[in-house]
């Protein structure tokens, strides 16, 4: 049996924040916020400001051991810390979106950019070399690049009390070079460039009296806006987009029958989070359903069941795609050919696959167009060397940067447009109850009074959080957080 | 015969026309009517605002009405399709400005449960289901631009108020709240050809309703008919309307010749440009932008949008009848129960930044703020006209400006101006000296007396002053009325359009 080291999550994300030091680790399991280390100590985070800035979110990467058998079945043996061996992390984080020469996808809404700039390499924002890191509680290492000559700081690297790594992004300032550069596009802006990024973690690992080993299986970062609805996640997540990808490599297969515990009652309520922040008219009724009803199998449920994946399946958003897997348990589901397990014990989840589901969970798979964490690329099986990991090999496809690239410039004015309620209210909302305890009577426009790409740019960070709280017996999501000196106006009566 | 401006040549029905070249526009402006609406456009006759009028009954045109439908009458297929294209997109357009006026009459949060009804009754719902339809119109539009371009005619975004005594228009433009009437104003306007049992109880009841305002109202959707039947290459039915019928049977037998269509592709609406869709997304939430290259993609570009509206084979519930239809029904729900708290503000139908009349702003500030959303609506339309004139790669003459920058703008003013514009002119009083539980503003969508420009020039000319013309009614604003912090971004937002138009077309008077 040969040793094996990976690094998860495969994925893991990064997002931006304007507070300068404070940050939190994004979520580590299912249902989990992320957490906030506090003293040595970790504690679930609370809340996503500090004195009025956003604190950025941690992608936080772990190293585990497992044993290949001689037909390459992997069994985990565990983590590897740094109280266990020198850990020596590797990051190279790269922001190309400004030099993009080509248009991804037919439909995908990016366009060659800044035309006119022909040494190339003025537009790409990265760190002269990759950076390292090494020990625990290591203080930040930078990504320091520049855009047009103009020094853009990118992120930095740190280190938790046991040697995992941190890696933080940008400050979420976007800026045109020279400023005042006009901002007309969603997703083009000449002359802009923002501070997300993406690119590879990998590591050595150097056990006592050993040689330095290269992990096998390194993973990869990207740099995001914030989640402004962080309790809400979307219908179709990242994580299933590469899912999907994977079982189109043939290297996954969807279970026979779906669970409903795992599968289907996680999608219902996934929809019914679109009530606090997209179309509370909509999805209100899924806050409270018969779940005993959807989860029998019985011909008299099946109305409500055929009903409810209808909805799944046309949730009213633009240019949704479900993936196929999740489409065949849905059908399967309001067939009645399901795992009726309603309130079935959780599955055993090792924390290596935990990492992963989490962390592409948070993220957005919906619809790209482009997107908010990553786009059309990442349903592309090639790009993957196994399940939910990228191939750094495909150098055509993969390369520092590669996600990043396609997606708005800057983020801001995507985000700005975004509003509707019908592209990804799960990350950037469309409504917020104001009052947790006037729902929905408290509804009103989240980004209000912000209405331009400018205004976006300029007070995104003023913006609140839609957040879970308890009324009575009942979870409501409403806004906190938001800056006073971002009022909206009082509507006349 | 029809007033074609100067240099431009008459088609001859069947064969290209000689002196225009593939890619070379035509300007047909299509003679109006003397009695065609009110002397001001945009502003309706003052006694809509009034007690009801009755019109006269006219569901389906007789052979004499070929006529006073179509004035002048048209002398070949292709110049009928074209004054019907112009006449859709006049309907689509001010359909599109009615529903939105309807959706921002409506209260945030309010709720109500009435028995039968297995669903809360939400306002919010109601809004939502209203803007979206108004963006599917904006795509309907968009799309009828296409279909214009395509036969070699320049895009018309003009918005002629609703001639009272054409059986092709719905009813009279009127902006209203989103009351029971003005609601089945909507279903009847977009009601299928058959409409199901099951609905045929309800429809007539908004007959009824819409009768007693403004009297019968002819389908809108019996144009795309019309027009389908003209794209077809004979008589008989073809996908994807096989079962269509001829609407107005009496009328002229003839159809487009494929030479006549499949122009301009190089500058037809995308619908990348326009973050739409094309014809395979389904009909509850696609915003069609459909390109044309010959008579089959026309007649599916017609096919689609008469689906959306009216809904042949479309999901149930998906289209703007079953919209409609559930939004009646559930409005007269709530104003026969007698415990519903009130769903729309008090608001003013049909506001008016100039004549004296029941509907005149006379606050100073509304009046500022009026005045503003209306040279945005006009810069829009221009926008789109421009967007959809000029070439993929060129330039508008003498200007940097690009087809992008016109298509930007646009989004601009759809999204950073109109929509906050008619949002906080809701909220403000429409008359001087007005308490709060006085009637509010709201948005007048208004369009001067004469036409939009409709050349390249004229157009450009005519963002630069009206560019212009917003700086200094910012300034005003600003100066004089004391913005809240939400108007001073509106306000900041607005300029920085302005801003990029004037760097970009210069400045004008």
């Amino acid at each position: 049996m040969g040793t094996v080291y990976k690094i998860h999550p495969a994925i893991g994300v990064a997002r931006v924040g304007n507070h300068p030091s404070a940050f939190f680790v994004g979520p580590e399991r299912v249902g989990s916020p992320g957490v906030e280390l506090v003293a040595g100590d970790e504690k679930p985070i609370e809340s996503y400001k500090l004195d009025g800035q956003i604190k950025r979110q941690a992608a936080r990467f772990r190293i585990f051991r497992f044993l290949q058998d001689d037909v390459g079945n992997l069994q985990l043996v565990g983590e590897v810390t740094a109280d266990d061996a020198k850990i020596e992390w590797k990051v190279n984080l790269c922001n190309r979106k400004a030099a993009l020469n080509s248009t991804p996808a037919q439909g995908h809404p990016a366009r060659p950019r800044n035309q006119n700039i022909a040494d190339r390499n003025r537009l790409i924002i990265q760190n002269p070399t990759p950076v390292v890191i090494s020990g625990k509680d290591q203080a930040a290492k930078e990504f320091n690049g520049a855009f047009l000559e103009k020094p853009v700081y990118l992120g930095e690297l740190r280190t938790d009390a046991k040697g995992r790594l941190l890696v933080l992004g940008g400050r979420g300032k976007s800026e045109s070079v020279p400023p005042g550069a006009d901002l007309p596009s969603f997703a083009n802006n000449d002359l802009w460039h923002d501070d997300v990024a993406d690119g590879p973690v990998t590591a050595t690992v150097t056990l006592p009296g050993q040689e330095p080993v290269t992990v096998h299986h390194p993973s990869w970062v990207m740099v995001g806006p914030p989640d402004f609805a962080p309790g809400v996640h979307a219908i179709v997540t990242l994580y299933d987009v590469a899912y999907q990808a994977a079982c189109d490599k043939a290297a996954l297969q969807p279970e026979a029958k779906p669970s409903f515990q795992r599968h289907i009652k996680p999608l219902i309520e996934r929809a019914a989070g679109l009530a606090w922040v997209s179309n509370y008219a909509r999805w209100k009724d899924l806050l409270a359903p018969d779940w005993t009803k959807l989860a029998d199998t019985a011909g008299t449920s099946k109305q409500a069941r055929t009903d409810v994946a209808k909805r799944l399946m046309d949730p009213g958003l633009r240019d949704f795609v479900m993936p196929d897997f999740m489409e065949k348990y849905l059908n399967q589901w309001a067939a009645g050919d399901f795992v009726s397990d309603l309130g079935a014990a959780a599955v055993e989840v090792p924390v290596p696959d935990q990492l992963d589901r989490a962390a592409l969970d948070s993220c957005v798979g919906n619809n790209f167009f482009p997107g908010i964490e990553a786009s059309v690329n990442l349903r592309d099986k090639d790009i993957y060397a196994r399940p939910f990991r990228l191939d750094p090999t495909n150098l055509a496809k993969v390369y520092p940067g590669c996600l990043s690239e396609i997606m708005a410039v800057p983020w801001q004015a995507d985000f700005m447009d975004c509003a509707g309620g019908v592209w990804w209210p799960s990350q950037r909302p469309d409504i917020a109850m104001v009052a947790a305890a006037n729902i929905p009577g408290s509804k009103a426009d989240w980004a209000e009074p912000i209405f331009d790409h400018q205004g976006m740019v300029d007070q995104y960070q003023q913006l609140g959080f839609v957040i879970p709280s308890r009324q009575g017996d009942k979870i409501v999501y409403a806004e906190a957080e938001r800056d006073p000196q971002l009022p909206r106006d009082v509507p006349v009566a | 015969m029809l007033a074609l401006c100067s240099g431009d040549t008459v088609a001859t029905p069947g064969k290209m026309e000689a002196g225009v070249q593939r890619g070379e526009i035509r300007r047909l402006q299509w003679g109006r009517d003397a009695n065609r609406g009110a002397t001001l456009r945009g502003r309706g006759p003052a006694n809509l605002a009034g007690p009801a009028v009755r019109r006269t009954a006219r569901a389906r045109p007789v052979a004499a009405e070929a006529v006073a439908a179509l004035d002048p009458a048209p002398a070949s297929a292709e110049e009928e399709t074209v004054a019907l294209l112009q006449i859709a997109a006049e309907i689509e357009g001010a359909l599109m400005v009615q529903y939105l006026f309807a959706a921002g009459s409506l209260l945030q949060g309010v709720s109500v449960e009435i028995d039968g009804f297995d669903h809360p009754i939400l306002s919010d719902d109601w809004y939502d289901v209203m803007r979206t339809v108004a963006k599917q119109e904006m795509g309907h539009l968009i799309t009828v631009q296409n279909l214009l371009l395509s036969l070699n005619v320049q895009p018309h975004v003009d918005r002629e108020n609703m001639p009272l005594s054409s059986p092709l228009y719905p009813f009279p433009f009127s902006l209203q709240t989103a009351r029971l009437s003005t609601l089945a104003k909507y279903v009847c306007a977009e009601a299928p050809h058959e409409v199901a049992a099951a609905d045929r109880a309800d429809y007539e009841d908004a007959v009824r309703q819409a009768g007693a305002v403004v009297g019968d109202i002819p389908r809108a959707g019996q144009i795309y008919e019309r027009l389908f039947w003209l794209l077809q290459d004979s008589d008989e039915p073809q996908e994807p309307w096989p079962d269509l019928k001829n609407p107005f049977p009496d009328w002229p037998k003839w159809h487009v010749d494929a030479r006549s269509i499949g122009f301009n592709q190089d500058r037809q609406a995308t619908p990348d440009e326009w973050r739409g869709d094309d014809a395979s997304a389904p009909a509850d939430t696609g915003i069609y932008v459909l390109q044309v290259t010959d008579k089959a993609s026309a007649r599916l570009a017609v096919y689609t949008i008469g689906a959306q509206g009216e809904g042949p084979e479309a999901d149930p519930g998906s289209t703007h009848f079953d919209k409609f239809l559930r939004l009646f029904r559930e409005r007269r729900a709530v104003d026969a129960h007698a415990a519903s708290p009130a769903f729309v503000r008090n608001q003013a139908d049909d506001p008016k930044t100039g004549i004296s009349g029941p509907a005149t702003i006379t606050d100073p500030k509304t009046l500022a703020w009026a005045r503003l959303g209306n040279l945005r609506y006009q810069m829009l339309l221009v926008d789109i006209a421009l967007a959809v004139t000029v070439g993929p790669t060129g330039t508008a003459p003498s200007v940097s400006a690009t087809r992008s920058d016109f298509c930007q703008w646009a989004f601009r003013e759809m999204l950073t101006s109109i929509k906050p514009l008619s949002a906080e002119l809701c909220q403000m009083p429409l008359t001087a000296g007005a308490s709060p539980t006085d009637a509010r503003a709201g948005l007048p969508y208004e369009l001067p007396d004469t036409n939009l420009p409709d050349t390249i020039a004229d157009q450009i000319q005519y963002l630069r002053d009206h560019a212009a013309s917003s700086v200094a009614l910012r300034a005003e604003i600003t100066a004089s009325f004391n913005p809240t912090p939400k108007q001073t971004n509106i306000l900041r937002a607005i300029g920085n359009i302005d801003t990029a138009i004037q760097q970009k077309l210069g400045v004008g008077s």
